[in-house]
């Protein structure tokens, strides 16, 4: 049997050892990610050296002091948790509603054949042009939670619908002549096949989803909201405060897509 | 026996093309033996194997000892699932069919006889080539099948793997001895894992060519001693009918 322990596919067992290259590698991944934040913040210094104008392009040293006042203050953290709370609605309404439509579309053909135009429709749709017929139809609190939720309907949708048409014919074939129930073959092997496709899945629709919103709260101008916070500093010129929020969000933005990294390797355990 | 009648398949591949595959197709497969199909690549083993399987539907003819019967198959390819561990994967088609402590045990019978134990948490992703094949053959021989059928499971492993997989089959399948339906275009592995060996023809429509009715028993082909003359003796056999 040594032949098959020693096969190069074979993967070597968690020692220390390995451990420890693990942690090592790990280590210097992050220090290539703090580099490339160095290089970015001495970008940024120089440019506003160039531009020398608060107002126009504030320096790093006054948008971190912006920020830092921030901290200090209880509508900053409102601000984000009632954003994030919208961003939340919105993800869970195209979530649920598009893993539904996505396994309608992926079965049957009839209806994925009508449905295929709608969904391009609607990802073809510019952003702002959602958000203004928002603007229209909708409370300034709810157009946010609407525009996140067109924008990342179809996305979910189309990767569900993609999930289930590259199922690999020849495990469901061999499902069929070991007669495995319809409703087994559903849940013991769609369901984990599109897992991977929903995950990454969310992984793009948060990425474009926190966009959005903060977009659409510039324009519907919620009572609470980052949105709001960006274009009242916009109006009042307080540039390093544009761009202190502008952190905030690309932070939250990264936040949750950590976390998304962190389910997916709770859901796709036996990629581990 | 279980009797193939009057076989008919045709494959439409345009509206005025017709690829008949079979016409007047004849074959009996003897019951509780290893029967290997042995034919050119693209001559229609594999639709034969699909057929049987009621996997695909044919024109006309009779195959009514295959109907009502339960099939398991090794593949060419492993086809498992990479979301479930070795043990998850057999107990797959066993679920339907027996209680928990039954699927148990037959399962882990299995997977100690394809020296899989050490390995039953796995997951595919984490075995080699090889053992995942050899996780096949288990779940193969673990589903309660009247036939078995195997569509050139050894084609894409390397020599050793392939002797490996080979006495592994031989020692499973002379404890339980089921009947068989082995498709190769492999001279070597026809002369290893077969009673009789059908030879079909080269030409479209597939005809039977003949019957090689072996005189050696499965078991003394992986013996010692004995093995090499015997192979060599079924090789040789197996070439002059060509």
């Amino acid at each position: 049997m040594k032949i098959f322990i020693t096969n190069k596919n074979f993967k070597i067992p968690k020692t220390n050892k390995y451990l420890n290259e693990n942690k090592i590698k790990a280590i210097k991944n992050f220090s290539y990610t703090i580099l490339s934040f160095c290089i970015l913040l001495v970008i940024w210094k120089i440019l506003s050296l160039i531009v020398n104008s608060e107002i126009i392009f504030p320096s790093p040293e006054k948008t971190f002091i912006a920020f830092i006042n921030f901290l200090k203050l209880k509508i900053f953290y409102v601000s984000i948790l009632s954003t994030i709370y919208r961003g939340l609605i919105g993800f869970l309404i195209s979530f649920i509603l598009g893993i539904s439509f996505g396994f309608l579309a992926g079965f049957n053909n009839v209806f994925y054949k009508i449905f295929e135009p709608i969904l391009v429709t609607i990802r073809s749709t510019p952003v702002i042009t959602i958000i203004l017929i928002a603007l229209i139809w909708f409370k300034a609190e709810n157009v946010p939670i609407f525009s996140s939720f067109l924008i990342s309907f179809p996305i979910i949708c189309a990767n569900v619908i993609e999930g289930i048409k590259n199922i690999d014919i020849k495990i469901i074939q061999m499902a069929k002549i070991y007669k495995i129930s319809k409703k087994r073959v559903f849940f013991e092997i769609y369901i984990p096949h599109i897992l991977p496709f929903i995950v990454s899945a969310s992984s793009t629709a948060f990425g474009i989803g926190w966009k959005v919103v903060v977009a659409a709260e510039v324009l519907s101008q919620p009572r609470i909201a980052i949105g709001t916070n960006l274009q009242n500093a916009k109006i009042y010129l307080k540039i390093n405060e544009v761009f202190a929020w502008t952190l905030t969000a690309i932070f939250l933005a990264y936040l949750f897509e950590k976390i998304i990294r962190v389910i997916e390797k709770r859901i796709i355990y036996w990629k581990r | 026996m279980l009797r193939i009648n009057n076989l008919k398949k045709i494959y439409k591949e345009k509206v005025n093309i017709e690829n008949t595959i079979f016409y007047d197709f004849n074959l009996d497969i003897e019951e509780n033996k290893i029967s290997c199909i042995f034919g050119v690549s693209g001559i229609g083993k594999t639709t034969l194997l699909n057929i049987l399987s009621g996997l695909i539907s044919y024109e006309s003819g009779n195959i009514n000892d295959f109907k009502n019967k339960t099939f398991s198959f090794i593949f060419q390819e492993p086809r498992l699932l990479n979301w479930k561990t070795v043990y998850g994967n057999i107990i797959l088609p066993l679920k339907d069919k027996y209680n928990k402590d039954n699927y148990e045990s037959i399962a882990n019978y299995y997977i100690n006889l394809v020296n899989l134990t050490e390995y039953k948490n796995f997951y595919p992703e984490q075995l080699s080539g090889g053992m995942q094949q050899r996780v096949s053959i288990a779940r193969a021989f673990a589903y309660p099948s009247d036939i078995l059928i195997m569509d050139e499971p050894f084609k894409s492993l390397d020599y050793k793997l392939k002797h490996s997989l080979i006495k592994s089959f031989i020692k499973i399948w002379s404890i339980d001895k089921r009947t068989v339906i082995f498709v190769t275009h492999d001279i070597e592995e026809a002369a290893y894992i077969s009673n009789n060996i059908i030879l079909l023809s080269e030409n479209r429509p597939t005809k039977v060519k003949k019957i090689l009715r072996l005189p050696f028993s499965i078991k003394e082909r992986i013996h010692l001693n004995k093995s090499a003359n015997i192979i060599k003796q079924i090789e040789n056999l197996l070439i002059s009918s060509l």
